[in-house]
């Protein structure tokens, strides 16, 4: 499916109360959240797995796995691996309101 | 004036200064934070003692370290939200100087308040999860994949970073959904740098970001009333938002000091009743479970009796005398273990009292005197010490003016404008020193007292120092050590360090602290792309050489932001790292003296400074980020 570029940055921005900032800097931020976010969800996970999860996550990158597969991998090492995501994101979103003056 | 900021800086670099330096506290901060409250931490400290290989010794030794990171982990917070306040106060004034231009500055206004409040919290957050990533144990290409992560992210477009912050945060726009296992495949995936955003899944189960109505509120009504105020009068707009960052600031302020309280609180009854039962861990659990945070409410009432007595004692005291100190220290003693810190605390509102004694005394001038010396003794009665003195009697001395004073006359501080008010934001800015300021102080010191001993017979007034200070650092002709040798009469500087280590040391000694020494400047200087001359290896005998205060100049120059001027030629982190390792070593209890050493070496080179402080750290102490052999 393709994706309309414009509504989905307009639901983004209602989703995380940007609509007062520029577009540019709303865009910045929402880049930013994105790679932020990205970064933890990984750290988190690779935790999760331990030495040997990682070992075998090693292999998938080695062989150069689909996406479908490295989602299996993970679902497989961390079961119930959505709520996992999910709360790692509530995890970050707390520590962002903490930093908030 | 001696200070880490630039005079003829400009707006944008003041701002741009800042920033940087907010980078490098928030990364000082995460790191603190981190290694105080890791959970491997928490492990060590309980099995530490029957399993340190050193035994006891070695486990006391990391019980101090472990103490001094959680100091610093409450140091560099308050260090770094301070420099955010500075830098939303900059980012202010910048865009009030524009509101002539009538070029949208109240959006701009607006923006820059909503922008900072989002974007600060997750660089913090960000911060967090590098620093936990580089403290992983991970096979290489794992590593390698993280760090890939963000530049491959970097590479999408705008399109494709909006669908990953979607499938990360959730949304409500329907599209195809596989839920958050999605997100995480993306993040397992895109290391390896490969576009599979086309047919990505994307999630919307996963709770929203920042979907909180009391930001959402607070943020609203801000805006509101910046709106209606500014509808009024633009300068009752500027009124209010001045007004709502310093309530920022006073609240930030406030919540930092009620957690610093509560904190060292508990942490100092977790200690305390450590020793008898043996376990931080076990402790913490007793602290939560078994009653002891009731204990500390009840020891934080007793702090503010505390407090409030010691006041008292401040106040009454109509000279200021070596007794206002040793009051409030055998105060503090009083309290025992866990009031040990607490006491620091006491002391710190106690000054006020004592400040305001010293300020408005009459002072009769006595033979010798000068304003840099009556500075000099309020700031002993403060407890400051090394640059955080020199920095304060400065600010003093900078208010007062440079007036000579006669012996006989009578002085009164607070007539000269320097009143309680000034002295207690003079002491805070000197507690609350960058360490690149630090830096900076330091090498001035240093040109001082070289001056000094070269020019006896010149008074150190204003003009002057302030000439050595600006005056351009001379360039060594050379930078090896044979070559310094003849310059200035003195062995090079590789053998000064060994022999002064092993003169009267066994030679197995000297060899260990010139290992030390090596491995030291390794940590220091090794860079994995380093450019022509600045190789740790190629270039050991000219970075080893480079004279101190050459490096110590360049490294306030960075931290000004100039752009030419530079003596060193090394890469800005190798010349931050030894200005991090130079702050260490000053802040740590090793006992370098460091005026002495500047006196007697007022041509020290890099090795002659890491061989004179090799034999005084011990094993296994760090200093600042860097180990110690």
């Amino acid at each position: 499916m393709a994706l309309d570029q414009e509504a989905l940055k307009k639901e983004l921005v209602e989703t995380f109360h940007l609509e007062g900032l520029s577009g540019d800097k709303q865009e910045a931020l929402l880049s930013k959240m994105g790679e932020a976010l990205l970064k933890r969800i990984f750290l988190e996970t690779m935790e999760k797995m331990g030495n040997e999860g990682v070992k075998e996550y090693e292999a998938l990158l080695d062989r150069g796995a689909r996406q479908e597969e490295i989602e299996a991998f993970f679902e497989n090492r961390i079961p119930g691996y959505n709520v996992f995501v999910r709360g790692v994101v509530a995890k970050f979103k707390e520590e962002m309101e903490e930093g908030m003056a | 004036m001696i200070s880490g900021e630039s005079k003829g800086e400009t707006p944008d670099q003041k701002i741009a200064r800042l920033k940087g330096e907010a980078e490098s506290l928030r990364m000082e901060y995460v790191k603190a934070d981190y290694d105080e409250t890791n959970a491997w931490a928490r492990v060590r400290n309980f099995f530490g003692k029957t399993f340190s290989p050193g035994g006891e010794r070695e486990w006391q030794e990391k019980k101090y370290h472990e103490k001094q990171n959680y100091r610093d982990g409450l140091y560099w917070q308050a260090q770094y939200q301070n420099i955010l306040i500075d830098l939303k106060s900059a980012q202010l004034e910048q865009i009030k100087r524009r509101a002539g231009d009538g070029t949208g500055w109240k959006k701009e206004m607006a923006d820059m308040i909503r922008y900072f409040d989002l974007d600060e919290p997750m660089d913090l957050a960000s911060a967090r999860t590098e620093y936990r990533a580089g403290k992983q144990n991970w096979p290489t290409k794992v590593s390698d994949a993280f760090g890939a992560l963000g530049r491959n992210y970097n590479r999408l477009s705008m399109k494709e970073k909006l669908a990953i912050a979607a499938a990360c945060a959730g949304g409500t726009i329907a599209l195809t959904l596989s839920g958050g296992a999605a997100a995480g495949a993306m993040a397992g995936l895109i290391v390896g740098g490969k576009r599979f955003l086309a047919s990505a899944g994307l999630a919307v189960s996963t709770e929203a970001l920042l979907d909180s109505s009391r930001i959402r509120y607070q943020t609203k009504e801000t805006e509101k009333e910046i709106e209606r105020l500014f509808e009024e009068t633009p300068e009752k707009g500027f009124d209010y938002l001045e007004a709502e960052i310093k309530k920022k600031a006073f609240a930030i302020d406030d919540r930092l000091q009620k957690a610093k309280l509560t904190k060292l609180l508990h942490k100092a009854g977790a200690l305390t009743a450590g020793v008898v039962i043996g376990s931080g861990w076990l402790t913490q659990i007793a602290m939560d479970k078994w009653g002891g945070h009731e204990a500390v409410d009840r020891i934080k009432e007793r702090f503010h009796e505390m407090v409030s007595g010691l006041q008292g004692i401040g106040a009454t005291e109509t000279t200021p005398t070596s007794d206002v100190p040793i009051a409030l220290h055998d105060a503090a003693e009083t309290a025992g273990a866990a009031a040990a810190d607490i006491g620091v605390q006491a002391a710190t509102e106690a000054q006020a009292g004592l400040i305001n004694a010293f300020v408005s005394q009459e002072i009769r001038v006595a033979q010798g005197d000068s304003v840099w010396k009556i500075g000099g003794r309020l700031a002993d009665q403060l407890g400051l010490e090394g640059v955080q003195k020199t920095y304060f009697v400065d600010a003093l001395k900078d208010k007062f003016g440079d007036v000579l004073l006669q012996e006989g006359e009578t002085v009164n501080l607070a007539q000269h404008g320097i009143d309680q008010k000034f002295v207690e934001t003079a002491l805070h800015d000197a507690r609350t020193l960058t360490s690149a300021q630090s830096i900076a102080i330091e090498a001035n010191d240093a040109r001082i007292a070289e001056y000094a001993r070269a020019n006896p017979e010149v008074i150190l007034t204003d003009g002057v120092t302030q000439n050595i200070v600006e005056a351009p650092s001379a360039t060594p002709d050379t930078f090896g050590s044979e070559a310094l040798s003849a310059e200035t009469g003195r062995p090079g500087s590789e053998a000064i360090g060994i022999e002064g280590v092993a003169r009267g040391t066994a030679p197995e000694l000297a060899a260990l602290y010139s290992a030390r020494a090596d491995d030291w400047y390794q940590q220091i200087f090794r860079m994995e792309n380093a450019s022509f001359g600045q190789d740790w290896m190629i270039d050991r005998e000219k970075i080893g050489g480079m004279k101190l205060h050459d490096i110590l100049q360049d490294a306030r120059l960075f931290q000004q932001g100039a752009f030419s001027g530079y003596t060193t030629g090394l890469d800005r982190e190798q010349i931050i790292n030894f200005a991090e390792f130079f702050q260490g070593v000053s802040k740590s209890d090793i006992g370098f003296d460091r005026r002495a050493f500047f006196r007697n070496n007022p041509h020290a080179t890099v090795m002659d400074y890491l061989n004179e402080v090799a034999p005084l750290a011990k094993q296994g102490q760090r200093i600042g980020l860097y180990t110690t052999q």
